[in-house]
């Protein structure tokens, strides 16, 4: 078989170590330089010289004994790596009408043959921003979420089983979102230092090439998740301009569809704009509040004019009437722990003097002030989330009159407590009263205090229910109820009200179990019974416990206020999307869960659920609930918007509550919230690797900087000797005997 | 006193009350009525036996806080410290120091809520009593110490507008104490309170108060009756709403 070879270099095939040819080299060259000097006068030195020059190539040929040598080599082809950027801003349009990443696609369909012979030179690989790109990914939309051009770059890097890159080409059109940018239009230090250090030079090629960019886009709005009802709260919205001159545009703040403010913006192109406004939420509960400017002509992304935002409105604080009968130890650490409560503003009335009672001194000696009963109890009254009436006896302040304010009040919304004591309850003188319709217990003339020892005990409904749950549930619970303070007196009641629900009853008495804690849903309002005085001995109890029944003392008040003004998370029927911001396109799963007022699973009961956009789009569904009391359900294909869903749940006809919850949907992509191209930033990766920036418009593949391939394998090789033949001794008799003719001739011999 | 004051005072108090008539401590206390309890020690614990029931009587009396007329006996070292929230410190003398149970008992109590009136009864300042109440204190209390309670402190309005500090025996014009997060958890009067307050069951003083007499009496029930009800109501009376009450009557 014939041998090929497709590459020769000269060589020595000389053993003599590589210094010792050096040196008879010069040695060769001194000689010579000597002869040629002496050479000087004759009048054939050209040829004597000439002669002479030969003859010392030859002696050089015989030190050197020089070959040529014949190999064949294959170049193994570097890596040429090509990244599209894939993010969902290449789906944006042109200047051409179609998209970027169109764009891209159409280049790469009419660069077939470029390719090929790209494809002989280096070994073509392509990614996407987060991996290797198939020929399948590549005819899909591109969907990516967030465009990290460095982190693609060097994705890539990292790939090929470290064969070598000849270099790279980037497809994007520049709108990262990573912090690849530094000063505007420039890349960041870091950036740049990554770039350099990638070793390869990276071009660039702009897809968005060629037409304007108009945008104005909301590009951040910064409020808080939460905030007090009647407390001014501040909005931040960040707007940007893109592809026009100055101009001025209206802002406008919503709550789900109500316009609440509207404020002009004068907008100039690469100076972001912040804009406040402030508000005052004046309603409890949470809602959709959204941000946007109108629609410009010629807008290439009209996502990101709007922004919305859920924003939850809570009580600034609970507002608590604490109206005792007399100062006790139960009504002071109460106080104590109210007081001590964040969350409450408590406003306390209490008896320190009788009409029976003499204390000796004259009112101007004394700090005590009148009961304000007519202010407290029409004017104020609405002012107040919670009223308790602890061991309070109504009747010598004359407020028969007020009383029905009361009930009424609870119907609406209010949460009642009575606190026992001797002058509670049917003591107090409520029966017959309005005050009787919204007590949890039933209200006897001749109620009586048992002084016994008496240990909590939680009812079925107590274990369950949100006010008793001092620890985690379940069985730490009722561990912690069975460890706390005996107490010392009870208020024994006849019973509770057919619509109550006991939660505590007494356990180790004598008449058995009494009932001590007892709700009742009341229209609007919620009321609690506590038929004892003596909840106050689970605050002062010994260390020996811990501290649990000081623990205990304030979950049990915390859960009984938040459980009074109906507190979302105790609601019973609970709305719970999976989440409150989806994307547009995304299904929306929500999940219902409904409970008895002692907080038992309704099972299979009706749930009418209702889900309506702030555009008036609305969409009805029939739920029933499974065992558990849960049901779930997907809406899919919701369009854009701020949703707000309400369910009511009813079984067989009887109403059991509602819920609700609100959600939005839009594109919050950061693709689409600064999307214009960015060339210039195209441009300094390319400069800062020494790639070629280009335009999707230009001969893409053939001006790409790359590096040749640098490493070649060699398969076999021949040496052809130069002077170890035939016509080298002829050539060497020849040159000798021509000298030596010469300088006969010349007179040297 | 003669014997027929002595009768008719009797009478009197009987017909009122039922301070005369000391009831039987129960085994257990009624969560609903204030009680003083007095702190057993190894010493002179109960120097004024009258003068306790006496401020508690008058509490009733004057105030509409239910009072259990009887004061009950506690020792610091037991369970039982923690049934009464009010507890009272008297004494003559000075005593050997408590045990450390009983030193943690009382410090869990008062930062629990609990309030301890210390009442020097020795007469004299810087007596034995007093001395060794406060070297208990700093054990107790390491890092509260004891200070003046300012004038304008709700203790001094909590009931009665007071601006003195009654007690047999004058020694301060103040009261000290120990604050617990921001509540005055200790409040010590040098002045022996309950000597002034003493008096038997035939009405008769126990002790004579010198110059002054029944207005210093006077003053240490009431500034018996608005600490007790500080102990109750705690700052109730700061309140905004008593506010412009309260400077008026100042006025």
């Amino acid at each position: 078989m014939q041998e090929t070879y497709n590459a020769w270099s000269l060589v020595s095939l000389s053993p003599l170590p590589f210094a010792w040819r050096v040196i008879a080299c010069l040695a060769v060259v001194a000689a010579v330089t000597v002869l040629v000097l002496s050479y000087r006068g004759s009048s054939r030195r050209v040829w004597l010289i000439t002669t002479r020059l030969l003859m010392a190539l030859c002696v050089l040929g015989v030190l050197v004994e020089p070959a040529i040598q014949l190999r064949a080599v294959r170049k193994i082809k570097n890596r040429l790596a090509v990244i599209v950027d894939r993010s969902a801003s290449m789906t944006l349009p042109s200047a051409s009408g179609t998209s970027r990443y169109d764009q891209l696609l159409g280049l790469v369909n009419r660069s077939a043959s470029q390719l090929k012979a790209l494809g002989e030179q280096h070994t073509l690989e392509w990614y996407d921003l987060s991996g290797p790109l198939s020929d399948a990914q590549l005819a899909t939309p591109p969907r990516g979420e967030r465009s990290d051009l460095l982190r693609g770059i060097e994705a890539a890097v990292g790939r090929g089983n470290g064969r070598p890159l000849s270099g790279m080409v980037l497809f994007s059109d520049g709108a990262d979102n990573a912090g690849l940018e530094g000063e505007p239009g420039k890349l960041g230090k870091a950036a740049s230092e990554r770039l350099e250090a990638i070793g390869v030079p990276i071009n660039t090629v702009n897809v968005a090439a060629g037409g304007a960019f108009v945008d104005i886009a909301i590009v951040d709005v910064v409020a808080d998740e939460f905030a007090f009802v009647h407390n001014t709260i501040s909005i931040e919205v960040q707007v940007e301009v893109t592809g026009i001159a100055g101009t001025t545009v209206p802002l406008t703040l919503k709550r789900e569809g109500d316009i609440l403010a509207n404020q002009e913006v004068v907008l100039t192109p690469g100076k972001p704009q912040i804009a406040t406004f402030k508000t005052k939420p004046d309603k409890i509960g949470e809602f959709v509040y959204s941000v946007s400017v109108p629609v410009i002509a010629g807008e290439s992304v009209t996502a990101n004019n709007e922004r919305s935002f859920v924003l939850q409105v809570i009580r600034d604080k609970i507002r608590v009437l604490q109206v005792a009968g007399r100062p006790s130890w139960d009504e002071r650490f109460l106080r104590q722990h109210l007081k001590e409560n964040p969350n409450v503003d408590l406003i306390s009335f209490f008896i320190l003097r009788t009409p029976t009672d003499i204390p000796m001194a004259d009112e101007s000696e004394m700090s005590l002030i009148p009961f304000p009963v007519e202010r407290l109890f029409t004017s104020e009254l609405s002012s107040f989330d919670v009223v308790i009436f602890q061991n309070f006896d109504y009747r010598p302040y004359q407020m028969e009159r007020y009383l029905p304010n009361i009930a009424a009040a609870v119907k609406n919304g209010l949460g009642f407590v009575m606190i026992g004591g001797e002058q509670s309850f049917g003591n107090g003188g409520y029966a017959r009263t309005p005050i009787e319709g919204i007590v949890p217990v039933r209200l006897d003339t001749q109620a009586t205090i048992v002084h016994e020892r008496a240990q909590a005990a939680l009812t079925e409904a107590g274990r369950r229910h949100p006010i008793t749950d001092l620890g985690r549930g379940g069985a730490s619970n009722e561990r912690i109820w069975s460890a706390l303070p005996p107490w010392l007196s009870i208020n024994r009641v006849s019973g509770i009200v057919q619509s109550a629900t006991t939660l505590v009853t007494t356990e180790g008495t004598k008449n058995g179990p009494q009932p001590v804690v007892a709700v009742m849903e009341v229209g609007e309002g919620r009321s609690m019974a506590i038929a004892t005085d003596a909840m106050w001995r689970w605050r002062l109890s010994s260390f020996r416990d811990g501290g649990a029944s000081q623990r205990a003392f304030h979950r049990f008040w915390s859960n009984a206020l938040r459980w009074l003004v109906r507190d979302p998370e105790h609601s019973r029927v609970q709305v719970l999307p999976e989440k409150r911001r989806f994307e547009v396109g995304d299904d929306v799963s929500v999940s219902f869960t409904v409970r008895e007022s002692d907080y038992q699973p309704v099972p299979y009961g009706d749930l009418d659920v209702t889900v309506e956009n702030d555009h008036g789009q609305a969409q009805a569904e029939r739920l029933l609930t499974n065992e558990q009391g849960a049901a779930r359900f997907t809406f899919k294909s919701l369009p854009g918007g701020a949703y707000r869903i309400r369910a009511k749940a009813t079984q067989q006809g009887r109403d059991l509550g509602s819920g609700q919850a609100v959600f939005v949907i839009e594109s919050r992509s950061l693709e689409l919230t600064r999307a214009a191209p960015r060339p210039d930033l195209l441009k300094a990766m390319a400069d800062a690797t020494s790639g070629n920036a280009l335009d999707i418009s230009a001969n893409v593949f053939g001006q790409l900087a790359t590096i040749d391939p640098e490493v070649v394998e060699v398969d076999r090789r021949r040496n052809i000797e130069l002077w170890d033949n035939a016509w080298a001794l002829v050539a060497l008799v020849a040159i000798f005997a021509a000298d030596w003719a010469l300088r006969r001739r010349s007179g040297y011999l | 006193m003669k014997l027929y004051a002595k009768a008719a005072a009797l009478v009197c108090l009987l017909a009122s009350s039922q301070v005369a008539a000391q009831p039987a401590l129960p085994s257990e206390p009624r969560d609903t009525d204030f009680q003083f309890a007095l702190l057993k020690y190894p010493g002179d614990w109960n120097p004024r036996p009258h003068g306790l029931p006496r401020l508690a009587w008058e509490v009733r009396r004057r105030t509409s806080i239910a009072v259990d007329l009887a004061t009950a006996q506690v020792d610091a070292e037991g369970e039982e410290l923690f049934n009464y929230p009010f507890i009272v410190w008297q004494g003559t003398r000075s005593f050997a120091g408590l045990s450390e149970t009983a030193i943690n008992n009382l410090r869990h109590h008062l930062s629990s809520g609990g309030t301890l009136l210390i009442d020097a009864s020795d007469g004299g300042e810087g007596g034995g009593f007093e001395q060794a109440v406060r070297r208990e204190l700093r054990r107790i209390f390491a890092d509260h110490p004891l200070e003046r309670v300012a004038p304008d402190h709700v203790i001094y309005k909590s009931f009665y507008l007071v601006d003195r500090h009654g007690g047999r025996t004058p020694i301060h014009p103040y009261l000290e104490g120990i604050f617990v997060e921001g509540r005055l958890a200790v409040i010590f009067s040098s002045n022996d309170l309950a000597g002034a307050m003493a008096r038997d069951e035939y009405g008769e003083w126990d002790y004579d108060v010198g110059i002054g007499g029944d207005a210093v009496r006077e003053v240490s029930f009431r500034l018996g009756v608005n600490m007790v009800m500080y102990s109750l109501c705690l700052d109730y009376k700061e309140d905004q709403v008593h506010i412009p009450f309260i400077l008026e009557r100042r006025r």
